[in-house]
């Protein structure tokens, strides 16, 4: 199919998947030893932002690789190439959204063991609700990012403009996943946050759906 | 008489949208 | 041919600014008092007026920017970017007088609480809308991105007015809705001044598209 072999042109050039997943773990380890140095001995009242610093990590963490996840396009007017062979527009989409997806997991599964070290992170509910949570909400920041940045790759101000556009667009959904981080670090059920997980999967529709069917007039002429 | 958050609110706005009349305008005129 | 040249144009600008005046002398006049809240009470008829107007413009935005992607037809970007334009003057608004109503009120004038929280991000959001337009390149390419921007951005408004319920419901809920509880006299005087707003969202959409017409036909004709 189609799709995969647009996912697998991700992969193979490999060079950007080290690139993107690189810069991305080596942005969060600053991000933590600063944080650990400014907050010492991360004091107890420290965990309740933690959920809010981790996710605010990651939002930043997605705009260095998202500035990426055109890179390759860029060189020798690949992307040219790329839109006038017979490929749907949909799916160049969702190839590139699902790889920036695995991307951002893979640079957040190296990132949270060190939050968890070096910043006290607990979890006292369950892990396995928290991973879900991870690849919920990167569908929606993917979904919505790839959007961007291919806008972003032709416009003047392109690396300025995609963080401005960013930035208020995914605040809801920064939102829904910081209250259920806290949520599940705090041991609650889904019942008392489902309401954020419903935000979440709204996004993650709404995006993907908007990206699906907007990305041939994103990337016209 | 009035409190003066009311007459704030009053005048805010009607500056605001004075103020975006003429920058309308502003455009028309630069035709 | 300058929008006030035009009769038409002219007659229904008189008759909003009428309208307007007769709105202002029922707040004052005919409203009828709040205890507790007194005169700052009022204000509720210019801030969730323009509230309204605000969710109307970029609901506005939704529907004209979809149309626009799929017919191309130069009319609904003319319509949509109107439309986004006077909305976010609504919404600059509604940050405006909000804080001044809280803070008689609820003492504080800003808060992080949910409302104002969630307005400011559509601001922030069309800001960036309007950033697309200016530097997004060619009319042809910007409009579009322009487009797919403003449509993200309004569907954000209901996920955010549904938001707004679950967030922190023992803040102030949506006073929207609550208008049940209101007494007669209170609601007359606000759809009266809900439909002054209205025509004043009409002048200026209308304004300001006429403007924007011409200003794109002048950049065809430089262009050719």
């Amino acid at each position: 199919m189609q799709l995969m072999t647009l996912i697998k042109k991700e992969f193979h050039q490999e060079i950007r998947a080290k690139e993107s997943v690189i810069s991305m773990t080596v942005f969060s380890v600053a991000v933590i030893l600063l944080f650990s140095f400014a907050f010492n001995a991360a004091p107890a009242e420290f965990n309740k932002f933690l959920p809010g610093l981790i996710w605010m990590t990651f939002l930043f963490v997605s705009v260095i690789g998202l500035l990426r996840s055109f890179s390759a396009e860029k060189e020798m007017d690949a992307y040219s190439a790329l839109l006038s062979s017979p490929v749907d527009r949909g799916s160049i989409y969702l190839g590139k959204l699902i790889a920036f997806w695995i991307f951002l997991l893979l640079a957040q599964g190296l990132t949270i063991p060190l939050f968890v070290l070096f910043l006290n992170f607990k979890i006292s509910g369950e892990w396995y609700v928290f991973i879900l949570l991870m690849m919920l909400t990167d569908w929606a920041i993917s979904g919505v990012g790839i959007m961007i940045s291919g806008m972003g790759l032709r416009t003047r101000m392109g690396e300025v403009l995609v963080p401005v556009l960013l930035f208020p667009l995914l605040s809801p959904v920064i939102i829904a996943a910081t209250k259920s981080t806290s949520a599940i670090a705090m041991g609650l059920p889904l019942s008392k946050f489902n309401f954020w997980i419903m935000i979440l999967i709204t996004f993650s529709v709404v995006f993907s759906l908007v990206g699906y069917l907007t990305f041939g007039a994103i990337s016209e002429e | 008489m009035f409190s003066g958050y009311f007459i704030a609110v009053i005048i805010s706005v009607w500056i605001v949208v004075f103020g975006y009349w003429m920058y309308v305008r502003d455009k028309e005129k630069s035709i | 041919m300058t929008f006030l040249a035009d009769k038409k144009n002219k007659i229904i600008l008189f008759v909003t600014l009428i309208i307007i005046f007769v709105n202002l002398w029922t707040i004052i006049y005919l409203a009828p008092m709040i205890p507790d809240q007194e005169w700052a009470q009022r204000i509720f008829y210019y801030h969730v007026p323009l509230a309204w107007n605000a969710f109307l413009g970029y609901f506005g935005v939704m529907v004209f920017s979809i149309t626009y992607l799929i017919s191309r037809d130069t009319k609904w970007d003319v319509l949509a970017q109107a439309a986004a334009e006077v909305g976010t003057i609504f919404c600059l608004l509604i940050l405006i007088t909000g804080p001044i109503w809280a803070k008689p009120i609820w003492g504080k004038a800003w808060t992080w609480e949910p409302r104002l929280t969630t307005t400011l991000i559509l601001f922030l959001l069309f800001i960036g809308y309007f950033m697309i337009r200016e530097f997004g390149g060619p009319y042809e390419r910007s409009s579009r991105y322009a487009a797919v921007i403003g449509i993200l951005a309004s569907i954000d408004i209901p996920i955010i007015y549904y938001a707004v319920d679950f967030w922190a419901p023992q803040v102030q809920s949506h006073p929207q809705r609550d208008m049940g509880g209101h007494a007669s006299a209170v609601m007359q005087v606000f759809y009266f001044s809900l439909f002054t707003f209205t025509l004043i969202f009409i002048n200026m959409m209308r304004y300001r598209s006429h403007v924007r017409k011409m200003e794109l036909l002048k950049l065809e004709d430089e262009n050719v």
